[in-house]
């Protein structure tokens, strides 16, 4: 596979976007004990994607160099990568503005400058949350549809690519959104109950898990694909695989955040540390899939 | 990018690749480094063993002009595009560099030029067809092995090696409809 570490990270940071919106969203739903998240979440999405669409446009032969051929990536209308520009495009911003309409003043120099833009997005911030909100769909679901719409990689060429990657979305998202939220409160002297959090990400880290096994379950169905899943369980991705995916990423912070709520009061630091094994395990699979995709003729010929 | 420049005159091009006449001698890999500029580590067009009833038999492989090309399906830009005649090529000051065409080839015929920063592949050397000639692995071919098909021309010798079933395209079942036809031998 020619692409590399920067498009890892960008899968990993679009998704952790996209699903920080979706957490803050989620947030606002569960009510105003839980303000920090929205607010936390709202902030983090447009950044994290703007990082990651950075580094895919660094990644670029030429495009990096002669950035007026960017607008060609919206000539394709057959093309994931020309959806993802779009939606990108789109999303970011909306992030923006979304954030400025669910957060409160920065400090008085700054807000100056975005007051009146504030005062608009905070008048129409049922319309940005519902369009922050797709957009945020799009962007997790669309990162995996780029990966699995050409025929090339069989592993890779499979509808629960986009499935896993919009899980694994939601629930770096929602890790990014916790901690964010967390040190936003305690900023502030307040608390957050972040065992009710626990709960909902036990059911996506188990939802993951799910997804996870039953990909690499179809993918074993052809000998290229086949290759790559023995990779992952047994060859030389294993150690990242079981260690940085499945324990760190997805059995950890499944058991932490169930010790966390039984614990209670005294669980934070557990709860934290689940929530950076999210990270660490989302960041990890992006690698993963990109590593351990072996092309449908090896050789190139059979 | 040249473009078809004669209306009248429609073509359908095709690669015929007989395999029963090939020594493996490498000379169309060589033609085509030097026809096309190739860069050291990378190729356009080279020979590989493929397994014929047992026995590693040399193929050259090149990009297969595909019908239904994911190259061009996927690509961003639409800097990689089919002419009328067939041929996919690449308009490379329209690249980006992306490299998504790189990832969705299944016969892995794309190589990216880190010092150009845009892909490149086999075209059939196009300028030549363009002039009225053959591409150069054709034209250098010593055993006569391999063939420009127009599968437009009901009076060409190589369409009818394809038209006729003799000569069969490499990896069918992915689809992508190859306009390059092997003739494998028993």
């Amino acid at each position: 596979m020619i692409w590399g570490w920067q498009i890892a990270w960008y899968l990993f940071l679009g998704g952790l976007g996209a699903g920080a919106t979706l957490a803050s969203l989620v947030a606002y739903r569960a009510g105003p004990r839980f303000a920090a998240i929205e607010k936390a979440g709202a902030t983090v999405a447009g950044p994290a994607v703007a990082l990651g669409t950075a580094l895919l446009v660094l990644d670029l032969g030429i495009g990096a160099h002669e950035p007026w051929r960017l607008v060609y990536l919206y000539s394709n209308g057959q093309s994931p990568m020309t959806w993802g520009t779009w939606i990108l495009t789109l999303f970011i911003p909306v992030a923006a503005l979304h954030a400025l309409a669910v957060t409160g003043p920065l400090a008085t120099r700054v807000e100056r400058f975005v007051a009146p833009l504030r005062a608009l997005c905070v008048r129409a911030r049922l319309a940005l949350r519902a369009t922050a909100g797709l957009l945020a769909l799009s962007t997790a679901i669309y990162t995996g549809v780029l990966l699995s719409a050409p025929p090339s990689f069989p592993l890779l060429n499979h509808w629960l690519l986009p499935v896993l990657f919009g899980v694994s979305a939601v629930s770096t998202g929602l890790s990014a959104a916790v901690v964010g939220g967390y040190v936003w409160s305690r900023r502030r002297g307040s608390e957050l109950d972040l065992h009710r959090w626990g709960h909902l990400h036990i059911g996506l880290l188990l939802l993951e898990l799910g997804v996870l096994l039953a990909w690499l379950g179809v993918g074993s169905a052809t000998a290229a694909g086949s290759a790559s899943v023995q990779m992952l369980m047994s060859g030389n991705l294993a150690p990242v695989f079981w260690v940085g995916v499945v324990a760190i990423g997805v059995i950890g912070p499944a058991l932490a955040f169930i010790v966390a709520t039984a614990l209670r009061r005294q669980s934070v630091e557990l709860a934290l540390a689940g929530e950076a094994g999210v990270l660490v395990g989302g960041l990890a699979l992006r690698y993963l899939v990109l590593l351990a995709a072996v092309p449908v003729l090896v050789g190139p010929a059979l | 990018m040249s473009i078809q420049t004669e209306p009248t005159v429609r073509h359908k091009y095709a690669l015929v690749v007989d395999t029963t006449k090939c020594i493996g001698c490498e000379a169309c890999s060589v033609a085509c480094r030097a026809e096309n500029d190739v860069p050291d580590g990378h190729w356009r067009s080279r020979i590989v063993p493929v397994v014929v009833a047992g026995q590693p038999v040399p193929v050259k492989w090149s990009c297969m002009q595909c019908a239904q090309a994911p190259c061009v399906q996927v690509c961003p830009t639409k800097a990689t595009y089919a002419r009328p005649d067939g041929i996919v090529v690449i308009d490379a000051d329209r690249c980006v560099g992306c490299k998504y065409c790189i990832v969705a080839c299944p016969y892995g015929a794309r190589y990216f030029d880190e010092e150009k920063g845009v892909p490149d592949k086999c075209d059939l050397c196009v300028d030549r067809i363009d002039a009225g000639l053959e591409p150069a692995c054709v034209q250098t071919c010593v055993g006569r092995a391999l063939a420009l098909a127009d599968l437009a021309d009901p009076n060409d010798e190589a369409a009818a090696r394809i038209r006729s079933g003799e000569a069969t395209p490499m990896h069918p079942e992915l689809g992508t409809e190859p306009s390059v036809y092997y003739v494998i031998g028993r």
